[in-house]
């Protein structure tokens, strides 16, 4: 059975006081005017599925106004129930057929989905640490060993450089090295999974580029910051930079410095690139991760399309269209014109208009 | 709220304890003042018998009475192994499961950079004091964090030159838990350590 869901409940979410929403097993497609709540739909999906909201908000943000908490519920195809409470202060609660998991990040992986919203062309046109959050996030969700690195070798960095602050002498080589062991070995884990991840990714998205870009050439490289591509060259490295890092008072190597170069026709596209050309790299990589998850996870995981067909020409429009829908399973698109989502989504698809926090199914 | 001036002082005192709140210590401070005088007074001075009698043992740096603490002074423990802990709430641990019969070392923390502890805030050099050609093993039993295993890297390199054996505890599932529900750290690293049955 596949990745998806057939029912979705939301009590005090942003805009919606109550939802109770059945969903089909394909193309689900939400238009209506803008701040309506078609977002705020897409996102509480997001939330069940990656336990973050979008970018730079804070959870509690999502709690209705007059609310004490949030609730955001859904039914699996398999049966299952998964859910999120977030409450106006205090930390978020998951649950998995109403029990409640240690650790909200436990119900990672549940839900798996590819998100592409404007807020993700920060992966194109964003900071470093725009694109390592977006390979962070798609891998946490694939492998939970990933996560776990993830949190240990945050978690170890934090404590080596509280060792180089504020201090005008080298601390001994035996308090560094147990810290740098844990980086190093969880670091280069890190770099070994995003490296294989994008090499992985990279002919899909060049192929899906190439149809959906007028056969223009995309490819991604990973570009870390330091040359090492072990764990023992990793701490070699660490220790190298000691009396560096002492000076600026951080670490400087290591995959929390590492970046994603991504070129159009050789050219980098964060720099150059159109704001077409941007888009079109965004929905490229994320065809590709939606890829690399199916085969991973061995079925699709949910797309999510947020207000991405609007800004497309017709010809590219239609060509995403097309895309997706040979790819993905469930997907669920926001647009504000029912008629964008073109042919081949719109022949297949159950369209809801969305009014003020209401839905209304119109075919 | 106005309370008297000793109330105050004294709800001031007990909400410094750890885990009582402003709430709590209202009502246990209430609760002082209704009691009969002579239960107050066994209190106040169980915290002073305690804080005046106790030190560390001089061996394993628990909290003892006397200049050895009852196991350090067992003659019946082995003495080949010491189980090195952080704190001495965790010996009470691994005390309960009577199973373990040598002796203890504890660190009083772990190594964490980020609130200021280093090795020499530890009771590490009071670990290497104890080396001696009878002792085989050293286990070190330290939470598995972050920083409980920087600890245990750090000793290992320190204790191995010295010609023992270093093991720690197994990382795993809990007992009687299900795996649907275990979180993915516990359970990876259950997988990690797998064992032939």
């Amino acid at each position: 059975m596949g990745f998806g869901l057939s029912h979705l409940r939301l009590e005090n979410y942003r805009n919606y006081e109550h939802l109770d929403l059945e969903l089909a097993p394909g193309f689900n497609v939400f238009y209506g005017r803008n701040a309506q709540g078609k977002t705020n739909l897409l996102e509480s999906i997001a939330l069940l599925s990656t336990t973050r909201i979008l970018r730079g908000k804070k959870d509690h943000e999502v709690v209705r106004s007059g609310a004490e908490f949030a609730f955001v519920e859904g039914e699996l195809l398999d049966g299952a129930h998964i859910s999120i409470s977030v409450p106006l202060s205090g930390r978020k609660r998951a649950a998995l057929n109403r029990n409640h998991l240690p650790r909200a990040a436990d119900l990672l992986g549940r839900l798996p989905s590819v998100c592409i919203t404007t807020e993700d062309l920060a992966f194109v046109r964003g900071e470093p640490a725009d694109r390592r959050l977006a390979l962070d996030l798609a891998l946490s969700a694939l492998y939970p060993s990933y996560l776990r690195d993830l949190t240990i070798y945050k978690r170890a960095v934090e404590q080596r450089n509280a060792l180089l602050k504020e201090r005008d002498y080298m601390p001994s080589a035996a308090e560094m090295e147990p810290w740098e062991i844990e980086i190093a070995q969880h670091g280069s884990s890190l770099r070994n999974a995003r490296l294989q991840y994008l090499k992985d990714l990279q002919p899909i998205a060049a192929a899906a580029h190439e149809e959906i870009g007028r056969n223009e050439h995309l490819s991604m490289n990973y570009a870390p910051c330091d040359a090492s591509t072990s764990a023992e060259e990793l701490l070699r490295a660490l220790e190298g930079a000691r009396r560096a890092d002492l000076a600026r008072g951080g670490t400087s190597v290591g995959p929390h410095r590492d970046d994603v170069v991504l070129l159009i026709d050789g050219k980098e596209v964060r720099l150059f690139g159109s704001q077409g050309q941007q888009r079109t790299t965004l929905i490229a990589y994320q065809i590709g991760s939606m890829e690399v998850a199916s085969n991973v996870l061995g079925d699709p995981p949910i797309l999510l399309l947020d207000d991405m067909l609007s800004d497309l020409d017709a010809t590219r429009r239609k060509l995403l269209s097309e895309a997706v829908s040979r790819r993905a399973s469930q997907a669920l698109l926001t647009c504000t014109e029912l008629e964008a989502v073109g042919d081949a989504i719109g022949k297949v698809a159950v369209a809801f208009e969305v009014e003020a926090g209401k839905l209304v199914r119109r075919n | 709220m106005n309370y008297a001036r000793p109330l105050a002082e004294l709800i001031a005192e007990l909400e410094r304890l750890p885990g009582v709140g402003p709430k709590s210590a209202q009502r246990l401070a209430y609760h002082l003042l209704r009691v009969p005088n002579a239960e107050a007074e066994r209190l106040a001075d169980s915290i002073k018998a305690a804080k005046s009698a106790l030190r560390f043992c001089e061996r394993c740096q628990n909290i003892s009475e006397h200049q050895l603490c009852p196991i350090c002074s067992d003659p019946k423990r082995d003495p080949s192994k010491i189980c090195v802990v952080a704190e001495p709430k965790d010996i009470q641990a691994l005390e309960r499961i009577n199973e373990y019969h040598g002796l203890y070392h504890v660190l009083h923390g772990l190594m964490s950079p980020m609130d200021g502890i280093g090795p020499d805030q530890l009771k590490i050099k009071e670990l290497l004091a104890r080396f001696d050609s009878q002792l085989e093993e050293v286990i070190l039993a330290l939470n598995p964090t972050i920083e409980g295993d920087a600890t245990s890297l750090y000793l290992a390199r320190l204790l191995k030159p010295l010609g023992c054996k270093v093991t720690r505890l197994a990382h795993g599932m809990p007992v009687g838990g299900e795996l649907d529900y275990a979180d993915s750290a516990t359970l990876l690293s259950a997988l990690e350590y797998r064992r032939e049955v």
